[in-house]
């Protein structure tokens, strides 16, 4: 047990190190880099800002202290729930952030449902369609929703349900319709990896031995599949899933754009296009945060819900695992599931990348 | 397509019809694939040869004609010839591409051997710096590198370099790690081979194999990135005729001229899936081989 708590705390330890190097080294990249945006902001011939306000900025950037203050000024700041300000509006970066954060939630909900429909029932017709030209063209499927970036689809989409049927309009917010298309682009361009690793799963659930057992019982096809292979098969895809949450804000960008929304990914776009630095950092802020959480939730999560999971020894470390018959069982039964999270994210991270 | 092929393997590869002893069969799909890729190459070498009009050149009262036999894939608002264009793209998308591949095999390979060979305190810094690269989404990180960089055609396949380094990194840590304890590394060590040589005679080379299967996976990946940044504005700069820029400048007349966005983007999705496709002949080819 004390292995096991240790464990907990050194992997709590190594995710909130992660997130806080993240933020670090896009702090450099962003601003200790050559070409300071604040500078270039206040130095602009084009664009000037009054000198009372340029004041007023160096003295909140502390333009004149070095690189090093500057840094610890806004991580003081950071610590104490202050985002800074926005270089191109003035506006404080997390009531930006939290504007867009909304209907980018809502948004980027919907995709991981069209994600998690499309992986399951292309996932089921890959590895279970009776007809062998079935099950060929959804194992098609991933490749081809890898090979189309967001933006291709979204335009499609556009164009054929907005255009040609007149169904959504592409202009007017009408409530709820107006976020199918936009979801369902970004639910595409998210699920190929998820989709992947889900038809891997389910191939390899479907051949392990208690479906020969199931079915010598007696048991229909469809109580099998549904109730015992898809429960086996599906742990890696649910993590991949998971994990997918941060893509989603990232690819919010590019369908925010297509789909003229007015949210994280557009913000995000804006500030990219603007060079506003503050937005940038808390906006990766964010996706690294969530992304680290997830993935912490996870690994500490499986364990508790599929007890087969054992802890993988963090590498480089002889295992200290006491010898219990029970562990040394549940290793010899599920050689797999053991390391269930590290294989979807190793097998989906090559298909993933992409998308 | 490759990662289909690959989930089917064990039912797959027994499956398989095999001409001869070593070669696996050619498909329709895998003639189509390298058949699409030679055209590439030929408009990335030569693109004049696929077609001679200049890519550039605007004509008046020629804007946004349908596909014709004149124009085959249509014109765009300027009256420049798409089919021009979308070759003469070739060389913009498919050398950023290859400069994006280029920036995460060179960073990646580095990281990788470094982390692996090492080991220890360097392993665990380098391991944690790939945690960080993974942590924020690829096109965010993407962007990040192309506020600090600037934008441009270039600094855009630098930033999706840099993004894809934490994948090849990871791939070469681990090739690596297995071969530093293989009984050859061993027996070199033993007959007096200093660090630098067993590194590079003896792991480099037989590391380097599944890191070098992954380039066209990569490439493709590459493509849609470098296609969206530019689509975003952030990436190639108009009159290039690279591809996202295309697609992002046919987006006004989607409604008028589908054309526009329908030829590059068709173009992409192709080069994309050829590109995964040789992937997965080639991995057919290694297993066959082996």
């Amino acid at each position: 047990m004390l292995a096991r708590t240790r464990y907990v705390l050194t992997r709590i330890l190594q995710a909130l190190l992660v997130v806080a190097v993240t933020y670090v080294l896009t702090y450099w990249v962003l601003f200790a880099l050559p070409g300071d945006p604040v500078k270039n902001r206040l130095d602009n011939p084009q664009n000037p800002v009054p000198p009372d306000q340029a004041r007023a900025i160096i003295e909140y950037y502390n333009l004149d202290e070095p690189a090093i203050t500057q840094f610890a000024i806004t991580v003081g700041r950071l610590l104490h729930g202050d985002l800074g300000y926005s270089l191109g509006t003035g506006r404080a970066v997390s009531d930006l952030v939290l504007q867009g954060l909304g209907s980018t939630v809502v948004l980027a909900l919907v995709a991981l449902v069209v994600a998690a429909v499309i992986a399951a029932v292309v996932g089921t017709l890959a590895v279970f369609a009776p007809w062998e030209a079935v099950r060929r063209l959804a194992r098609l499927v991933p490749g081809l929703s890898l090979a189309t970036p967001s933006f291709l689809i979204g335009l499609f989409l556009l164009q054929i349900f907005s255009y040609q049927l007149g169904w959504v309009s592409a202009l007017k917010t009408e409530g709820a319709s107006t976020v199918v298309l936009p979801a369902i682009t970004l639910g595409i361009s998210v699920s190929p990896a998820i989709t992947q690793v889900l038809i891997q799963g389910l191939t390899e659930a479907s051949g392990r031995p208690f479906v020969k057992v199931l079915r010598s019982r007696g048991l229909s096809g469809g109580a099998i599949v549904g109730r015992h292979v898809f429960r086996n098969g599906s742990i890696p895809a649910l993590t991949l899933l998971a994990l997918t949450i941060a893509d989603l804000i990232a690819g919010s960008v590019i369908v925010e754009s297509v789909f003229n929304r007015a949210g994280l990914g557009y913000v995000t776009e804006q500030a990219v296009r603007s060079q506003d630095g503050p937005i940038v950092l808390a906006v990766v802020l964010l996706a690294s945060s969530l992304y680290t959480l997830i993935n912490l939730a996870t690994d500490l999560l499986y364990p508790v819900i599929d007890p087969r999971i054992g802890i993988a020894e963090p590498p480089g470390r002889p295992a200290r695992r006491t010898p219990a018959p029970v562990s040394a069982r549940a290793a010899a039964d599920a050689p797999e599931p053991a390391s269930a999270s590290a294989s979807a994210s190793a097998s989906a991270s090559a298909s993933a990348e992409g998308a | 397509m490759t990662v289909a092929t690959r989930a089917s393997a064990p039912a797959g590869a027994r499956r398989a019809p095999r001409t001869g002893r070593g070669l696996p069969a050619i498909g329709a799909a895998d003639a189509a694939a390298v058949l699409f890729l030679v055209l590439l190459l030929i408009a990335l070498i030569a693109p004049s040869l696929l077609a001679r009009a200049d890519p550039l050149a605007a004509a008046d009262g020629q804007g946004l004609l349908a596909p014709s036999t004149a124009h085959w894939f249509g014109t765009d608002y300027l009256g420049r010839d798409v089919y021009t264009r979308v070759v003469h793209g070739a060389r913009a998308s498919l050398s950023a591409s290859a400069v994006a591949v280029a920036v995460g095999l060179a960073g990646g390979l580095t990281l990788g051997v470094v982390s692996g060979y090492l080991g220890g305190v360097v392993d665990s810094v380098i391991s944690r710096l790939i945690d960080v690269l993974l942590s924020v989404p690829g096109l965010l990180l993407s962007m990040v590198i192309v506020v600090s960089l600037g934008f441009g055609a270039v600094n855009a396949a630098i930033a999706v370099g840099i993004s894809s380094i934490a994948s090849f990194a990871r791939v070469t840590r681990s090739g690596v790690l297995t071969l530093r304890s293989s009984g050859y590394v061993e027996a070199a060590q033993h007959q007096g081979a200093s660090r630098l040589r067993t590194l590079a005679h003896h792991i480099l080379p037989n590391a380097v194999g599944p890191v070098v299967s992954l380039i066209p996976l990569q490439f493709g990946g590459a493509i849609v990135w470098i296609s969206s940044l530019s689509f975003l504005g952030f990436g190639a700069v108009p009159p290039s005729p690279e591809w996202g820029l295309q697609v992002s400048e046919g987006r006004q007349y989607l409604l008028s001229a589908p054309w526009l966005l329908l030829a590059p983007g068709v173009v992409i999705v192709l080069t994309v899936l050829s590109a995964s496709h040789l992937q997965g002949l080639w991995e057919k080819i290694r297993r066959t081989s082996n």
